[in-house]
């Protein structure tokens, strides 16, 4: 009986984690593919279905979810956030175990419970949730983010809300039974928005059980692109005023800054947890990765970094929970990347900007970018072969151009740095040539 | 309706009796035509199989719709925007059944969805235990804008029919018994190689006959689009 026990809570426990891993990853907006793999010992599926796991999100049910067969129920909500700060409850699963024994004498358990995953995957494309808003998710309009927790306290879902038993199982130790509950009217309500100013959040600290993580699901290209290209200002932004107001600032830096917000508001436990994981951060692998879920919106681009970069992945993680920022971590490695193009351009920039100061009175007092290229070329390296006595009249000109120095800074930062880079790297190819030239000469 | 259904497994029979399941992956796939993506059994030639009968079903429709001659029969719906006229309510159905030797042994215990029918039915090779019926109605509108609200309308029902199908067949049903590695191809299709639903059919009328109308049960409704003119 204890044996068979075991199994049930097994058998509860592997179901669970599909579920919530295949409902999930349904609303990633990204296209689920995986293969039919005929039996093998070596890849033995629960529940005969193939469901690929991420570990984000393994590990925020672990850390939500201790017991199997969950004490009162297991439900998993889902909820639709826009920058602005709204927030819209669309769908909650919630699985129930009643404790009892029956005399079921049922022994298809564990074909009923495939069945029933199946029918999830299934479902979990058909509600309006989905069809309306997965594949559109955007950082500037909208994203969707989900909560575990262990209790059938759910939202509300408003006037047209549905409900269905998607699946209700009897075996020996009690019944296992599968709802659904949808939003079919999707209008924001006042109550569902007033919950979310910021200021009135850190007070609801009594409520335990309710753990949120924010997960913006984005996944297009296009919106991929967004935040690559648009993280240097933020990120210039973000240093320089710390935080950023999410009225004014734009629609992406807004959803990044505004979903850990939202994460604080609903409920303190959140907090508690992150502050455990700042404590846990360096003994515990799983906490960084949670602490980042929480911390940012893109939780799927770190758990990518970390997977195909392992041990980038893990430094950043850590220094992301060390920092406790409200700065997107997903976003970091990126950001981190590009800036330092980006500074090194800058010193780059600086050294040709002294050569243009000089250069620029000469010939023209215009700064345009045609001059600006044209002149690098001859002074930098390509005039580096008539040095020699020209070296005095340089040095001169360096002296003539203090007044230069802010109208052509301000045009260098507008200049398309990637195409001066271009034009550095070849005159630095130039140069070394030049150099491979002169000393092969000395040689002689 | 036939993802939902298919129970998919390759067998590894350890002895006769004992088995060991391989396991099924799941693809998206988007429709072209309403805004609704939906997950099939990851097999080429499942999907192949079950395509070539949804392309007759197609044509077969859509040929009675233009032909204008047609029994046409009262859609069982009401019309979905003011103008849309009614042309055709078309059939499709999905039966499971399993090759038995012993035919209306064991139907006693064979499920019908709504109880249309109560009991399992004789098919050519065996006994069905399990008949879905699709019903579609299909109208002719003159718009773009009365075709993009029965779009959305029929994404909407669809979506709703198979949480349907979903509910009921989570609330144990009958399914047939897990055979001996003997009896296998009596239970299950075998003709594909990378999954091994249970024996199906799929059983098409795009034209209905008369008599037949009072013996369907409907099971689902749902709509199909005319564009004829705009």
């Amino acid at each position: 009986m204890d044996e068979e026990y075991a199994m049930y809570k097994k058998y509860i426990r592997f179901f669970a984690v599909r579920m919530v891993q295949s409902l999930i990853q349904a609303r990633l907006g990204d296209e689920v593919e995986s293969k039919c793999s005929p039996y093998s010992v070596n890849t033995m599926d629960w529940f005969n279905m193939r469901v690929d796991e991420l570990g984000e999100i393994s590990a925020y049910l672990k850390s939500n979810i201790k017991n199997y067969p969950p004490t009162s129920t297991l439900t998993l909500e889902f909820l639709l956030y826009t920058p602005s700060g709204q927030c819209l409850p669309l769908e909650a699963w919630i699985l129930s175990c009643s404790e009892g024994s029956d005399d079921c004498s049922r022994s298809e358990l564990y074909h009923e419970m495939s069945t029933l995953l199946r029918s999830v995957i299934v479902s979990a494309r058909m509600t309006p949730m989905h069809r309306l808003y997965v594949k559109k998710q955007n950082l500037e309009s909208f994203v969707i983010m989900y909560r575990v927790f262990e209790n059938d306290i759910s939202s509300d879902f408003g006037k047209g809300k549905k409900t269905r038993k998607i699946g209700e199982l009897s075996s020996k130790f009690g019944n296992i039974s599968l709802d659904l509950h949808y939003r079919t009217s999707m209008h924001f309500e006042e109550p569902e928005i007033a919950p979310l100013t910021p200021v009135e959040d850190e007070e609801e600290t009594k409520d335990l059980e309710k753990t949120v993580v924010d997960e913006s699901l984005e996944t297009k290209v296009e919106t991929r692109a967004v935040s690559e290209c648009i993280p240097i200002a933020d990120a210039k932004k973000r240093k320089a005023s710390g935080s950023v107001e999410s009225a004014t600032s734009g629609g992406s830096s807004a959803s990044r800054e505004a979903a850990p917000r939202f994460v604080l508001g609903q409920s303190t436990s959140s907090e508690d947890s992150r502050h455990s994981d700042l404590q846990n951060s360096y003994d515990d692998d799983h906490k960084p990765s949670l602490a980042d879920l929480r911390n940012h919106s893109f939780p799927f681009v770190n758990l990518l970094q970390s997977a195909y970069n392992p041990a980038n992945g893990t430094k950043k993680n850590a220094s992301t929970t060390c920092l406790n920022s409200p700065k997107a971590a997903e976003e970091a490695p990126t950001v981190e990347k590009v800036a330092e193009s980006f500074r090194a351009a800058k010193i780059d920039e600086v050294v040709i900007e002294e050569d243009e100061e000089e250069e620029l009175p000469l010939d023209s007092m215009e700064l345009s970018e045609d001059s600006f290229v044209h002149f690098n070329q001859p002074s930098d390296f390509g005039g580096a072969p008539s040095l020699g006595n020209e070296l005095g009249d340089y040095l001169k000109q360096l002296k003539m151009a203090p007044e230069m120095s802010e109208p052509g800074e301000i045009d260098i930062c507008k200049m398309d740095l990637k195409t001066e880079l271009e034009k550095i790297n070849a005159q630095t190819a130039n140069f070394n040539n030049f150099l491979r030239h002169v000393n092969s000469f000395s040689d002689e | 309706m036939n993802i939902r259904q298919n129970e998919l497994r390759l067998f590894q029979y350890n002895d006769e009796k004992t088995f060991s399941i391989g396991s099924i992956g799941i693809k998206e796939v988007n429709c072209e035509q309403i805004d609704m993506t939906y997950v099939r059994v990851n097999s080429t030639e499942l999907a192949m199989c079950v395509d070539e009968d949804i392309r007759q079903f197609k044509s077969e429709v859509d040929e009675a719709t233009c032909s204008g001659s047609i029994p046409r029969r009262t859609p069982t719906v009401g019309s979905p925007t003011d103008s849309a006229v009614p042309l055709l309510s078309a059939q499709i159905g999905l039966q499971f059944y399993t090759k038995s030797k012993k035919p209306n042994s064991v139907i006693g215990t064979a499920v019908s969805w709504f109880g249309g029918a109560t009991g399992g039915s004789v098919v050519d090779e065996g006994t069905s235990w399990e008949e879905w019926k699709l019903i579609l109605d299909v109208f002719k509108v003159e718009s773009i804008d009365e075709l993009q609200k029965m779009r959305q309308r029929v994404a909407d029902d669809i979506g709703e029919k198979v949480l349907d199908i979903c509910e009921h067949i989570n609330h144990n049903h009958y399914t047939p018994k897990m055979p001996s590695r003997t009896e296998i191809p009596e239970v299950f299709e075998t003709r594909f190689s990378d999954c091994q639903p249970y024996l199906f059919k799929i059983r098409r009328q795009a034209v209905p006959k008369m008599e037949l109308k009072q013996t369907f049960t409907q099971v689902a409704f749902s709509r199909w689009k005319d564009i004829l003119a705009a």
